[in-house]
């Protein structure tokens, strides 16, 4: 044991006061801490200033029993926020899942791609897309169906017509989609799994009631849109997903022959996405038309619709077809003059003859074209395309 | 030894290894240290030498001579395997103990880190000790500056912490030369501090013989009590001194022994009890009746707290109900053992 004057050194004593001694050591330095008064005291003044110094570090400490209290009432606050924010979330991803098992009855099928370009902010689109969307829903005012906007208050209006089946290459048919009615989907974008959950935990308190008008009128639309879906599925030239609703499909539809007619008139060319005249609203689509909500003589809905030549042309889901000189007022059946089932009416590369001249195409991609505004129709030969996916083949 | 290694490495080329060296630390520099404590050195080592490698540094090779010494000193604790001397160095505080040595070697930046990490501790701890802010800081004041080195010998600084070796933080190390000195300082002047603030004066006075006890009778009851404490063990005498003659606190001695209260308050309890039956049983062999006994022991012969504490304060027998105490109990109790 080493000593001083007889006494152990101070690294002895510390090391007993710390418990750092084995027993050999321990016992030396207890038995002489039996006996001297001294050295009691050095060990038990160390020990009072090591208490004291603790005591002191934990009055300031944060983990002392007040701080400890506030620590555990400041952790109490927050896990019933937590569990606040985990039921609300969970209320609203309920409510989502039930309109998305609504939805996924009719649009079974992988997650589009074009998905993506949803997410696109609508600060990159050009402004001819942004005034185009603009147009289109002071034309749609004064539709019968509820705008879902106050629901869907974060989404642009362009953005919400482009965003249910565009894609990347879809964008140019933006101010055609746009200029739907709204009962055809103009206004009326298909849910977004990935965004719906958000969108309708914000909306719910403010438009529950506009919701649940807007998921009847979809209801409706899918029942329509399960007509076209055929249509989609014989198509060779996009991806576009079958759970679109029908009015962006019809959209889709027209684009893509929009798109084969107008390579037609310049051979060679790509579908322009951005500044091309494809951009621009072709007039017949501009117009109104007849929508899902118009009443055909069969009784059946209206599939495709078109203004040609002043008359108004649609093709309800059995492929019959209707004319109304009259803006819709009256219908008149169309003699069949085609083969197969008509499913889509669309306008002549260049609207020619002053949009008199309108095309037909069956199921088995075969185009008709009709010169006079629908009262005749003969079979186009579409030498002038020079697409695969002409429906001319 | 460290003069022989220099940084050069030609002349110790086996010292580039040295988890190589550890694994036979015999031959590196023949310090002697089990295998596998070079690697706990340089392991503290690294922790503040990030820049510079453990085996090619003379102050590494300076603070593994020092840890070996000071093991060696100890003998390890009296371990004597391999497995039990290397636990004898993990137990040591090796980053203390390497922060002290370059503090004493001069190392500016050793020395800032002292400061940043023990400068408020030294303060706060010589003010609890001496209870007074302004001998508090006498104090560490003083101590201060002799861990910093200003006495000199043969033009190099002498600082105390060269002689702290690690066994105990150096937290508790700083205390306790703190507590050696304030003790120290007022043992040499206790005698003018007690008249002075009449602490002790009660050590002073003449012991208080009880009426009708005799002198006799007051060697023998204390004969039979030293008899009775020698043959205690140092755990037993540690705790009776603490608490009969320092008034500590169960918690106090407690705290030191490692043990809750509660086992120092049935200690105190059984001894007392333990050394009223054999004292009495002592005395009764020496020609004592029972009734001079309970006299001898007071009235209650229950409670022998108060004859204890007095018998190893060392008083006569007949000062039971003096509540002072001196240090010439000490001397009765220790039976010459060690002590200043």
């Amino acid at each position: 044991m080493t000593k001083t004057n007889g006494h152990p050194d101070a690294n002895l004593l510390a090391a007993f006061a710390e418990h750092a001694l084995n027993g050999a050591e321990r016992t030396n330095v207890l038995a002489h801490l039996a006996d001297c008064a001294r050295c009691r005291g050095v060990v038990y003044l160390a020990q009072e200033a090591a208490e004291n110094e603790t005591a002191r570090v934990e009055a300031v400490s944060p983990s002392s029993a007040r701080g400890g209290w506030f620590n555990w009432r400041f952790a109490a606050v927050a896990a019933v926020l937590l569990m606040s924010v985990g039921v609300a979330g969970w209320l609203a991803y309920q409510h989502t899942e039930k309109r998305g098992d609504t939805n996924e009855a009719v649009n079974k099928g992988p997650r589009p791609q074009s998905e993506q370009a949803m997410m696109v902010e609508p600060e990159t689109r050009p402004e001819e897309e942004k005034s185009a969307a603009k147009k289109a829903e002071a034309q749609n005012a004064p539709s019968p169906v509820p705008s879902p906007a106050p629901a869907r208050k974060a989404m642009p209006p362009a953005e919400a017509v482009a965003n249910p089946s565009t894609g990347g290459i879809a964008t140019a048919a933006l101010p055609a989609v746009a200029a739907l009615p709204a009962t055809e989907g103009g206004m009326l974008p298909a849910p977004v799994p990935g965004r719906s959950s958000a969108t309708h935990y914000e909306a719910a308190p403010k438009a529950r009631q506009l919701i649940e008008q807007e998921r009847s009128v979809e209801q409706q639309r899918m029942q329509s849109a399960a007509a076209k879906a055929s249509l989609r599925n014989q198509s060779e030239m996009t991806s576009y997903d079958s759970r679109e609703p029908v009015a962006t499909a019809q959209a889709d539809a027209s684009t893509m022959k929009m798109e084969s007619l107008d390579s037609g008139s310049a051979p060679g060319a790509a579908y322009p996405v951005h500044g091309s005249s494809a951009e621009m609203p072709h007039p017949a689509m501009a117009r109104p038309r007849a929508n899902s909500s118009t009443a055909l003589p069969g009784g059946g809905a209206v599939a495709s619709s078109l203004v040609a030549g002043g008359n108004e042309l649609a093709l309800d889901e059995n492929g019959k077809l209707f004319l109304s000189p009259d803006g819709g007022a009256s219908w008149r059946t169309i003699r069949k003059q085609w083969k197969g089932k008509a499913i889509v009416l669309l306008n002549a590369p260049g609207g020619g003859k002053g949009g008199a001249e309108v095309l037909l195409r069956n199921e088995s991609n075969h185009a008709w074209m009709s010169t006079d505004g629908g009262e005749t129709w003969s079979p186009y030969s579409g030498t002038n395309s020079t697409d695969e996916s002409s429906p001319s083949r | 030894m460290g003069g022989v290694i220099s940084r050069c490495g030609l002349i110790c080329p086996w010292r580039q290894s040295l988890a190589q060296d550890a694994a036979n630390p015999k031959e590196w520099m023949g310090l002697g240290l089990p295998a596998g404590a070079l690697a706990l050195l340089e392991a503290s080592w690294s922790s503040t030498h990030a820049q510079e490698r453990a085996a090619e540094d003379e102050g590494f090779v300076q603070f593994a001579e020092a840890v070996a010494e000071i093991a060696t000193h100890a003998r390890y604790g009296g371990a004597e395997s391999e497995k039990q001397k290397l636990a004898f160095v993990a137990a040591m505080k090796l980053d203390d103990l390497l922060l002290a040595r370059e503090c004493a070697a001069g190392r500016e930046e050793a020395w800032e880190r002292f400061m940043l990490l023990y400068r408020e501790t030294l303060y706060k701890a010589a003010y609890a000790i001496a209870r007074s802010e302004e001998r508090g800081r006498e104090l560490a004041d003083s101590l201060y500056a002799d861990l910093f080195g200003l006495k000199e010998k043969d033009g190099k600084r002498q600082s105390p912490l060269k002689y702290y070796h690690g066994r105990g933080s150096l937290a508790g190390w700083l205390r306790s030369v703190l507590s050696q000195r304030f003790v120290d300082g007022y043992r040499s002047t206790r005698r003018e501090v007690a008249i002075a603030e009449g602490e002790e004066f009660a050590d002073a006075r003449e012991p208080e013989t009880r009426e009708g006890f005799g002198v006799e009778g007051q060697g023998r009851l204390e004969r039979a009590l030293a008899a009775e404490m020698k043959a205690l063990d140092a755990e037993e005498r540690f705790i009776l001194s603490s608490y009969f003659i320092d008034g500590r606190t169960l918690k106090q001695v407690a705290g030191l022994l490692g043990v809750h209260e509660s086992t120092v308050s049935r200690s105190v309890s059984k001894l007392a009890e333990q050394t009223r039956r054999r004292v009495g049983k002592r005395l009764q062999k020496e020609g004592l009746s029972k009734r001079q006994i309970e006299e001898m022991m007071e009235t209650d012969v229950r409670d022998l707290q108060i004859p204890i504490k007095k018998i190893l304060q060392g008083e006569p027998v007949g000062a039971f109900l003096n509540q002072g105490g001196g240090a010439q109990a000490e001397e009765v109790v220790k039976g010459g053992g060690a002590d200043d």
